[in-house]
């Protein structure tokens, strides 16, 4: 298991996958410094996080980002044909998509951390450059129990996304169900709808957005936990190539 | 001795069509093993199932004298492989792409030296792969399967898509396989002469079954053939015939061409022009693997027949 993961590890060197890890995280860094330095008014803390930061990545950048990442993850191994390659290594199949599971876990988790991070130093920088701090504690509590939300309760779209990328050669369709997913999410959202607490994007949604957001966690993580062994028992099956 | 590969019975269905119908193979473990067959008889597909990236519907396959539904991962390590496409991921270097494997099989990493020396890589083994000629990455796909010292390696077509030169220096590589590396080699073509270049032992496929298999030179022995061209064809057949020689009608071609039978070509000549013909060409030939090919996979090949195979999953 350890040479599967330094192998699902070397593989993102050089990739399009870290370049997606690392930069659009930064995108509520960015939008927050140019809001401060632009703004005549002192904004808060809970503004810049708690209003602009979470809601920009729950109802956004989580489920496309994590749509994209998930499909490159499939494609890696679809573009080079290498799947006959991997399929043949002594290490049991589950142990290989369990592996790349695990990866996109950590991957999405790392995107979680970027961007919280980079919205409070973005803040407290711009704020300190501009003269105009943000107001309030510096909420790195939140930050940590965003993270912590998010990444748990985005167990399942996780699962289902990496299921599809890694089950169909057409891109396409991975992309597809991570739009269709966040357009769902979206419309439940406009909506105020109480319907469709069961659909996983909207799960990982109201993790950090609605009041409840620890059941919805607990939500997200037992639907993955299921998910999980079903994906890897029909994956193992496939004669991917 | 103990095959490198036997198979029984092996049998795979795909959508209620029979892909691959109780093929008996029997792979030496010494030497190339020619696999043979026209584009969609289920080569590729026979591989996949020899390593195990599919399972048969009915049958068995054993390598090394064990069955490989029972010891699959163990087995497998003494298998390198090339499928269907180099399969080396494009953005890492070669070497990279090397050492991703000695991970996976716990190999030394001190061996990928050896085999980019073996393929000729050493110098371009630091570069991304998307900078390879498909020629450089076919070579890089065999190293890796070399790794570790395999005692097989199969090999799906390795020379599709390369230039000559490198398919010169393709079967090059293959032929010293066996002696340089201790490797068998089991070799997918649907060229004749790439298969009677390099292997020892040959097995026909034609629509998923294994038609013919044996040693390429006891399959391959045939009656010799003469090709001739006279001034006058048509009466040439009749004196040939009237000598006692039987026509070859399957050869295609516009000479007339004769089993020679008891009769030298000398003697076939002399009586040709003291018959009064005018001899322009006469050879000696021999196409024992083309005939078998024929004879096994079909009269004349058409492209009509070609495409009909092709078009199979």
């Amino acid at each position: 298991m350890i040479a599967l993961i330094d192998v699902e590890l070397r593989k993102l060197r050089g990739s399009l996958i870290l370049l997606l890890v690392v930069i659009p995280p930064l995108l509520p860094g960015a939008i927050i410094a140019l809001a401060i330095a632009t703004n005549e008014g002192i904004p808060s803390w809970e503004q810049l996080v708690g209003r602009l930061t979470i809601p920009l990545w729950a109802m956004f950048l989580n489920p496309t980002l994590l749509a994209t990442v998930a499909t490159l993850m499939g494609q890696i191994e679809y573009r080079s044909g290498s799947w006959s390659f991997m399929l043949v290594q002594p290490q049991p199949r589950w142990q290989l998509f369990l592996t790349k599971l695990g990866i996109l876990w950590l991957l999405h988790a790392l995107m979680l951390v970027l961007a919280i991070a980079s919205a409070i130093l973005a803040g407290s920088c711009a704020g300190h450059l501009t003269g105009r701090v943000p107001t309030g504690a510096t909420p790195w509590t939140e930050g940590i129990r965003f993270v912590a939300h998010m990444s748990l309760g985005s167990l399942a779209i996780l699962c289902i996304q990496l299921w599809v990328a890694l089950r169909w050669n057409n891109f396409v369709i991975s992309l597809a169900l991570g739009i269709a997913g966040t357009l769902v999410q979206l419309a439940v959202l406009i909506t105020g709808s109480d319907q469709a607490g069961w659909f996983p994007w909207v799960m990982a949604m109201r993790s950090v957005l609605s009041e409840n957001g620890a059941e919805n966690v607990r939500a997200g993580l037992a639907l993955g936990l299921v998910l999980v062994p079903v994906m890897l028992f029909d994956l193992q099956r496939r004669a991917l190539k | 001795m103990t095959a490198a590969i036997r198979t029984e019975g092996l049998s795979l269905s795909l959508g209620g069509r029979a892909i691959v119908r109780n093929v008996d193979m029997t792979v030496p473990d010494s030497g190339v093993y020619g696999f043979l067959g026209p584009n969609g008889a289920g080569k590729s597909t026979i591989m996949r199932l020899i390593v195990g990236l599919l399972r048969p519907a009915a049958g068995t396959v054993s390598l090394f004298g064990e069955n490989l539904a029972q010891r699959p991962r163990a087995l497998l390590g003494q298998v390198g492989i090339l499928i269907e496409s180099h399969g080396l991921y494009e953005h890492l270097t070669g070497r990279e792409n090397l050492l991703l494997a000695c991970r996976l099989r716990g190999i030394d990493r001190r061996d990928i030296g050896r085999v980019l020396d073996a393929v000729a890589m050493h110098r371009a083994a630091d570069r991304p792969v998307k900078t390879y000629s498909l020629g450089m990455k076919q070579r890089t796909a065999l190293a890796r399967a070399l790794l570790g010292q395999p005692r097989l390696v199969v090999l799906d077509e390795p020379t599709n898509g390369l230039d000559p030169e490198g398919i010169m220096a393709m079967r090059d590589l293959i032929r010293e396989l066996p002696a340089r590396f201790g490797a068998t080699v089991l070799l997918s073509s649907h060229l004749l002469g790439e298969v009677q270049e390099v292997a020892d032992h040959i097995g026909l496929l034609r629509q998923g079954e294994l038609v013919a298999e044996g040693p390429l030179r006891a399959l391959s022995e045939t009656e010799p053939l003469i090709a001739i061209s006279t001034d006058r064809q048509t009466e040439a057949r009749a004196a040939l015939l009237a000598l006692g020689l039987e026509e070859d009608r399957d050869s295609g071609d516009e000479r007339l061409v004769f089993r020679m039978g008891r009769l030298t070509a000398a003697q076939i000549n002399r009586s040709l022009v003291e018959s009064g013909f005018a001899v322009s060409a006469l050879a000696q030939e021999s196409h024992g693997l083309e005939r078998l090919y024929r004879d096994k996979l079909g009269s004349q090949p058409s492209f009509e027949a070609h495409s009909e195979q092709e078009n199979r999953p």
